[in-house]
């Protein structure tokens, strides 16, 4: 599947990011990669646009981050999802299934 | 918590800036080197192009920054501290231009800063003592049957008596108290004299204000019982004055007035209650309750606990002046109850807005002058606004820009602004506190909220400076001009609003100036009068009585006053001038500065076509001899009351070259007509001219004098009567003058104990004294149409600069095609001469307009004239240095001149 357009993606990048960080503590090249690797390469996020979202989110309290050591010694970010941001996420989600439960029926319509 | 964690995180990316952008290129820098590896092992290329692949991937490095930096806490506050960075950077580069417009504004804030003080001090006044905002006042007002009040001896002020009854039947108030104010002789530590200002106070007062002395104890209820020992509670300014702040002064023995008091207390800086006094002794209230409504006294409260001002006034109302209730109906005793601090003057708290808003459109206008130079600066930065424009910066993202570096200006002069303001308060309360007493609870400082109000002014001036250049400059020109910038065109413009804008400059200049000059040249004609005679050799003073003794009891009553400081002065007069160091003494009203004019016709004269008026003064016989205006003509008064000084006159010199174009006076007669034709007084002498009056309002020296009857009259009833001080004892001192003044208290208490001498200053001083709020606002006014008439020039010099550099090119076409220069210049000076023209015309207009609405009258059309000429000369001046730089163009090279 080629990688879609990422105008849609941009808008719902904060939901990725949360959602990534839900299922464990990443440095911001290894969310790009989880992303990748979870859509089976279906959803390509800009990587320098990952950090603003990032700051963006921690100002707002739903991730915490700090320096730790990655697998090959070197130093990096690593981000988590926290309570709050984990709140947000599940709200998140639930709008966006109803904005595709919403896009799909019209959709279907002849 | 959320709220917590998100504040700590906005916090640290507010702060720790550095600690930020080395984590981002940290962390940015690890993502390609990441993104790197994973290229060189998933798909095998080499090191050089996995990393261009996975910059590529990772998008333009420094966009992305700035993105992070945006989405930081505040990220808009690097931007404007970089922007007004910028805004002292142009501070230096445009000094000229800086200046003008800095003083301009400085000025303009200093002015609303000073009158916002002043205003919300007296509007607002604060009480520095325990619960001041509930501290009340007691006032009488008569509704009708005045007349028969006054004939039933009933006074129409707050007595003892109205004390008494509130103080015991009022439920609304408590701390009820009661004084009133008296003048006594303190004798100090080295054994010297001088008049304080007392006031007699029931100890209630203490208690209400709440505040403790520093040393001692304040006033008791049994210091005010009939019997007991004199006391006295010193404040703190005369304690450090006249006993040098001994902190053994209590219990100590000083001679107040004709009797010795003993030394209670001090109390403490500041504390001034009731109202400025600086020592306070006993109102006696047990023998006072039992006199007939025959001393007044001020009367103040507190409302008692959870009771509105209202509802206290309802109680007055009801309870009425017990004292009263003998009047029959007709009468109306209304005692009302106010605030204590409330001054009349703005007791209309409208008038006080008005005077701020009129103030803060003062500095609106002054800061659209500003504009005007904030203009032509940023036109000279066209090109760089344009650019950037184009690079992307949005039309708000560039007005706020120009707005920060207009607020630099507008701070720097601010902070001028408030330390001038500071100055002018200081030097303002200092000259009131001469001519009256200020109340304590005002104070010569800048409150915080003047500073907050300075602050809020400046970024009013930034927004009328800024926005509108700001708003010129950008918008959809701005694309309009980078076309004509590429096409070597000229682009910016000085529309009808600046012109509009110089013309109004050009116009207040005009209009105040001639009023400032006018102001002017009556203040140095004032101190060149003071400067002709040698005022400075004569000293002056005031002689009076104590009333009431140091325990509070009458000494002498309202009727027997006159007579008695009459005995004194003649006695004072005799001993004085068998003083060695007294050349002569006399007595006089307001010498040379007499301010009486009375309307009179002569005996014998062809009736005037226009009301003839003339400066009185009442002088003894000694006057002109002292005042070195000896007689010319016929003879001056005999000494005491002479029944041959009944109904003469002594004129001087102008009276009888103006009214008698030169005729012998003596043996005319004249009379008054101001209310009614009154007695015909015989001319019996004329004098050598001298100053009748420094005031520059009345025209003329012309004067008539009268031999001195009373010299104090008393002005209201009761037993502390208000005297109104007719006469001012003046010597001719060798030597120092001021020197002399130990000497008079002394030989004035070696008379009489009880003596006053107050008011003691060189002749000199008090007649430039008697014009000194006249003199510091015309100083002020000065200073302010100095700023107009700059900017004025300053605003006409800047868009004939910019013309003259924008138009070289043409000029130099025009020169090499074979124009004559001046010619090519026309149409470059023409539009600067309409300006000025414009200005001129208006201003005139708005002159006469405010002459005829005010009866304002400028001295002869020789100074208008002139004021009007400089002002022309001015504005032509800033015209010749751009014209001359025109002038000196090369054509050659105007015409490789870009734009």
């Amino acid at each position: 599947m080629t990688p879609r357009s990422t105008d849609a993606l941009r808008g719902s990048l904060d939901l990725l990011v949360l959602k990534t960080l839900s299922l464990g503590r990443m440095h911001g090249w290894g969310i790009t990669q989880a992303v990748d690797r979870i859509s089976a390469g279906a959803l390509e996020v800009n990587h320098g646009s990952l950090y603003p979202a990032l700051i963006r989110l921690e100002k707002e309290g739903l991730i915490s981050s700090e320096w730790g050591v990655t697998d090959n010694n070197r130093r990096a970010r690593y981000y988590w999802l926290t309570p709050s941001g984990l709140d947000a996420m599940k709200e998140e989600i639930e709008r966006w299934r109803e904005f595709a439960a919403g896009l799909e029926t019209v959709l279907r319509t002849s | 918590m959320i709220w917590v964690r998100s504040l700590r995180t906005r916090l640290h990316h507010l702060f720790a800036r550095g600690a930020f952008e080395s984590r981002m290129n940290e962390e940015f820098t690890l993502h390609i080197e990441l993104e790197t590896e994973r290229l060189m092992k998933e798909e095998g290329l080499k090191a050089a192009e996995a990393r261009r692949r996975a910059t590529i991937s990772f998008g333009g490095t420094e966009k992305h920054r700035e993105s992070v930096r945006d989405a930081r806490t505040l990220s808009w506050l690097p931007k404007i501290s970089l922007d007004l960075k910028l805004g002292g950077r142009l501070l230096a580069k445009y000094p000229a231009i800086n200046v003008v417009a800095g003083l301009s504004l400085a000025f303009a804030i200093a002015v609303c800063a000073t009158t916002f003080e002043f205003v919300t001090q007296v509007m607002f006044p604060q009480l520095p003592i325990r619960d001041g905002d509930r501290v009340v006042a007691f006032q009488m007002n008569v509704l009708s049957g005045g007349e028969q009040a006054a004939a039933e001896g009933l006074t129409q002020q707050t007595t003892v008596e109205d004390f008494a009854a509130w103080r015991d039947g009022l439920r609304s108030v408590t701390e009820i108290g009661a004084y009133r104010s008296t003048w006594a002789s303190l004798s100090g530590g080295d054994g010297t004299a001088a008049l304080v200002e007392m006031a007699e106070m029931s100890p209630s007062g203490f208690e209400l204000a709440g505040v403790a002395p520093i040393h001692g104890r304040y006033l008791l209820e049994e210091d005010g019982r009939s019997g007991a020992p004199p006391v006295v509670v010193l404040g703190h300014d005369v304690w450090q004055a006249r006993f040098s702040g001994d902190p053994s002064i209590v219990g100590r023995q000083v001679q107040l007035g004709e009797e010795e008091a003993t030394v209670v207390g001090v109390m403490p800086q500041g504390f001034g209650f009731p109202y400025s006094h600086s020592a306070w002794i006993p109102l006696k209230t047990g023998e006072l309750a039992t006199q007939a409504g025959e001393q007044v006294v001020q009367i103040f409260a507190r409302l008692s606990p959870g009771i509105s001002l209202r509802e206290a006034q309802a109680e007055l109302s009801a309870f009425g002046v017990p004292r009263a209730a003998s009047l029959p109906g007709g009468s109306a005793f209304r005692p009302e109850v106010r605030p204590y601090a409330q001054a009349e003057l703005l007791r209309e708290r409208g008038v006080g807005y008005a005077i701020n808003a009129s103030l803060i459109l003062f500095l609106l206008l002054i800061s659209a002058n500003v504009s005007l130079l904030i203009f032509t600066r940023l036109a000279a930065r066209e090109n760089e606004i344009v650019v950037r424009g184009a690079l992307g910066a949005t039309r708000q993202r560039i007005i706020l820009q120009l707005v920060a570096e207009a607020l630099v200006l507008a701070s720097v002069a601010a902070a001028a602004g408030l330390a001038a303001a500071s100055f002018l308060i200081k030097s303002g309360f200092k000259t009131m506190d001469r001519l009256e007493q200020v109340p304590f609870w005002l104070h010569a400082t800048i409150a915080p909220r003047t500073v907050v109000y300075t602050a809020a002014m400046a970024l009013l001036c930034a927004l009328g400076a800024g926005v509108l250049p700001a708003l010129k400059m950008t918008g959809p020109r701005m694309e309009k001009a980078l076309r004509q910038r590429a096409a070597g065109g000229l682009t910016l413009r000085f529309g009808r609003f600046w012109t509009g804008v110089i013309v109004l400059q050009v116009g207040l200049a005009v209009v105040c100036i001639p009023m400032v000059v006018d102001a002017m040249a009556d203040a140095v004609e004032i101190r060149n009068a003071v400067r002709r005679f040698p005022a400075e050799e004569y000293l002056t003073a005031r002689v009076s009585l104590a009333t009431t003794g140091s325990t509070g009891e009458l000494l002498i009553t309202a009727d027997e006053l006159p007579a008695k400081v009459d005995a004194l002065l003649s006695e004072l007069k005799l001993r004085l001038a068998s003083e060695p160091a007294v050349i002569g003494v006399t007595t006089s009203t307001a010498p040379g500065m007499s301010s009486e004019r009375r309307v009179f016709e002569l005996e014998n004269a062809q009736p005037p076509e226009y009301v003839q008026r003339v400066t009185i003064a009442q002088v003894d016989d000694r006057f002109f001899d002292v005042l070195q205006a000896p007689i010319v003509a016929g003879r001056g008064f005999h000494p005491g009351r002479a029944e041959s000084d009944n109904d003469v006159v002594v004129v001087n010199q102008s009276f009888v070259q103006t009214y008698l174009r030169g005729r012998n006076a003596v043996g005319q007669r004249l009379r008054y007509l101001d209310d009614g034709p009154g007695p015909w007084q015989e001319i019996v002498g004329v004098a050598t001219d001298i100053e009748m009056s420094l005031n520059p309002d009345i025209p003329g020296n012309e004067g008539v004098y009268h031999p001195i009857r009373d010299p104090v009259r008393i002005t209201s009833g009761g037993a502390t009567p208000t005297l109104r001080q007719l006469s001012v004892l003046t010597m001719h001192i060798r030597g120092n003058a001021e020197a002399f003044a130990p000497r008079l208290n002394a030989i004035a208490a070696s008379i009489d104990p009880a003596a006053i001498v107050f008011g003691v200053q060189r002749l000199d001083e008090l007649q430039t004294e008697s014009l000194t709020t006249r003199i510091w606002w015309v100083q002020v006014a000065a200073v302010g149409s100095a700023l107009l008439l700059l900017l004025a020039i300053a605003g006409i010099y800047s868009i004939m600069s910019f013309t003259v550099t924008r138009r070289t090119r043409e000029v130099g076409i025009r020169v090499a095609l074979g124009a004559d220069r001046l010619r090519a210049l026309r149409p470059i000076f023409s539009r600067a001469l309409f300006q000025i023209t414009l200005g001129l015309g208006m201003g005139v207009i708005v002159l006469l307009f405010l002459r005829d609405l005010t009866n304002y009258t400028i001295r002869g059309g020789g100074w208008l004239a002139g004021a009007l000429l400089f002002v022309i000369s001015a504005c032509l001046a800033a015209c010749v240095v751009p014209t001359r730089r025109a002038l000196a163009v090369e054509p050659t090279i105007a015409i490789r001149t870009e734009g």
